[in-house]
């Protein structure tokens, strides 16, 4: 059963945890979940019909981003969009990364992703209290 | 400086693009491209997901010459193409305005935040439905909705009359007396609809007017709001909450958009008051709820003009979006045009000109290019049975000194309303 939700905040906590301890590869392929699943979580309480994402959505986060801004339409998303930065912060980033070898994440390339991830948390919480989730 | 690429330049520089790039394309097997041109006015490309690997190369061609020529409204090179599914394709394909390009069909995506149903076909016609809309305010348009109203309840008719002008309410205070509101309205079903609990007001929302005790027919009135009592005053934060969409709920039912609650809320009504006649009074402009009225609730629609050039021009914006989007055919047989507030002097002149302007709008948008014939949709000026003759309402110095609709004299109503409630009776009789 999917909970993008909490998985936001799992990921986001332990990306915090290993950020903070330097560990800047699995930080970085957390926050790049933690970014996936807080728009999954908006999107699931908008446009999922059934209880898992249906295939359009099952995207990673450098994919993701660009699709939320540009779909957006009408009253229900565009707030959110709207919020979310042009650039997409995830753009080098993948999924497929988490083979790589820990040298190749730089601090930079990790703030980045960081910032990205925070900005999408932010759009979320705009959502609680918006009262999307009951 | 820079060219100013202006939004309007957009569509034609895209298709311009596509074009001059539809060799490499085509020879890679790519015959459709889907341009999205998001919230902000910036345009994307979109391809299907798994796209073949020889469209990369020609597809970067095509962002970098999209970035050259769409100046601010182009996205970088590198975030030009965005990858969605076929599902995703085929919802964007909805609604959007397509056009062969040498061999290519470029499909263009407007994403709005509002305004999206003018350019989706009208809904299926619930014959006895009908709405009333002014593409600019102040032309008598709920005074009209108001005298139709009592005249078909004069006349025996079942009538539920809904003041959908949500945000400039007025039917309701013209057909219901002070004091005679029920407990709720429009915006309180939203609200109470939006936590499972619209059927909790919905036989509270409705009020028959005292004066028409005595009438041969019964007239029912959905107001905005309800009676203004303490404990009762909220109504820009209902209003505020009334184009919420419904999420889904997972395994029970989708997205529920308000448009579709809308449509809910009449059906509901009609299952419980088995009204003859539906008049639903619209919101004025290009508004949202004024697109639901118009597009969304099935009725006819009777579209009050003055004759002036404003008017025009704002019908034209109108017409040619329809023309443009190619839904002239869905919607023409739905819409009358009324004639409002004709002055007292020179009538046959005004009357004329009005005719004259009517008929260039819609023969420029709506009539098929060919002349008047059999099987065609297409008529001549003087053809009184076409969309663009118009019903006629006369200015009458009487109306605007009448509360409500009861305080207006027989003669009053006669002498300004009667060719119009005449060409109503004949649509109706024609409805059922």
């Amino acid at each position: 059963m999917e909970d993008f939700r909490d998985a936001h905040e799992r990921h986001w906590e332990d990306a915090e945890y290993l950020y903070q301890d330097k560990r800047l590869g699995n930080a970085d392929h957390l926050y790049g979940l933690s970014a996936e699943c807080a728009l999954k979580a908006i999107l699931a309480r908008t446009k999922f019909s059934g209880a898992q994402a249906p295939r359009e959505y099952r995207i990673h986060i450098d994919k993701l981003w660009d699709r939320f801004r540009s779909l957006a339409g009408d009253r229900d998303l565009s707030r959110y969009a709207s919020m979310l930065p042009e650039n997409n912060a995830f753009s080098d980033w993948q999924v497929a990364q988490r083979y790589c070898n820990r040298t190749s994440f730089t601090r930079q390339a990790v703030e980045n992703h960081r910032w990205g991830a925070e900005r999408v948390r932010n759009v979320l919480r705009v959502a609680e209290v918006d009262g999307l989730f009951q | 400086m820079t060219e100013f690429v202006h939004f309007d330049n957009v569509w034609q520089r895209c298709r311009e693009v596509v074009r001059e790039s539809a060799e490499s394309l085509i020879n890679a097997g790519c015959t459709e491209l889907v341009f999205i041109r998001d919230l902000w006015g910036r345009v994307r490309v979109a391809v299907p997901l798994d796209f073949r690997d020889d469209w990369r190369e020609p597809l970067r061609a095509l962002a970098t010459r999209l970035n050259e020529r769409l100046g601010a409204h182009a996205y970088p090179p590198d975030a030009a193409v965005l990858e969605l599914t076929g599902h995703d394709l085929r919802q964007l394909r909805e609604g959007a305005v397509s056009s062969p390009e040498n061999g290519i069909t470029v499909v263009l995506v407007d994403r709005v935040i509002t305004g999206s149903r003018w350019s989706l076909p009208p809904e299926g016609r619930a014959p006895n439905r009908f709405s009333f809309f002014a593409i600019k305010g102040g032309v008598g348009r709920s005074t009209a909705v108001a005298v139709l109203a009592s005249h078909l309840v004069r006349k025996g008719q079942r009538v539920l009359a809904m003041d959908l002008d949500l945000e400039s309410p007025g039917l309701s205070s013209l057909l219901l007396p002070p004091g005679e509101h029920p407990d709720f309205g429009i915006v309180d079903w939203f609200v109470e609809d939006a936590v499972d609990q619209g059927d909790r007001v919905i036989s509270e929302m409705t009020a028959a007017p005292s004066w028409c005790g005595s009438l041969k027919g019964d007239l029912l009135v959905a107001p905005a709001r309800g009676r203004l009592r303490e404990g009762y005053e909220e109504y820009l934060e209902k209003l505020g909450r009334v184009y919420l969409d419904l999420p889904p709920v997972p395994n029970k039912r989708a997205q529920e958009p308000w448009l579709i609650r809308l449509r809910r809320l009449i059906e509901a009504l009609e299952r419980q008051l088995r009204p003859d006649v539906v008049l639903i009074d619209s919101r004025n402009g290009l508004h949202d709820l004024a697109a639901a009225a118009v597009m969304a609730v099935g009725a006819r629609v009777c579209l009050f003009a003055l004759e002036n050039a404003p008017t025009w021009e704002a019908y034209t914006i109108l017409f040619r979006h329809w023309a443009r989007y190619g839904i002239a055919e869905k919607i023409r047989e739905n819409l009358t045009i009324v004639a409002s507030m004709i002055p007292e002097v020179g009538r046959d002149r005004y009357l004329a000109s009005f005719r004259e302007h009517a008929w260039d709008l819609f023969r420029d948008f709506l009539y098929d290019e060919e002349p008047p014939g059999e099987d065609r949709f297409n008529f001549d000026l003087n053809d009184e049975d076409a969309p663009h003759w118009p019903l006629e309402i006369y200015w009458h110095r009487g109306v605007p000194d009448a509360q409500t609709v009861a305080e207006l004299p027989g003669q009053t109503e006669q002498e300004a309303f009667r060719p119009f409630l005449e060409a109503f009776d004949e649509l109706i009789s024609e409805q059922s």
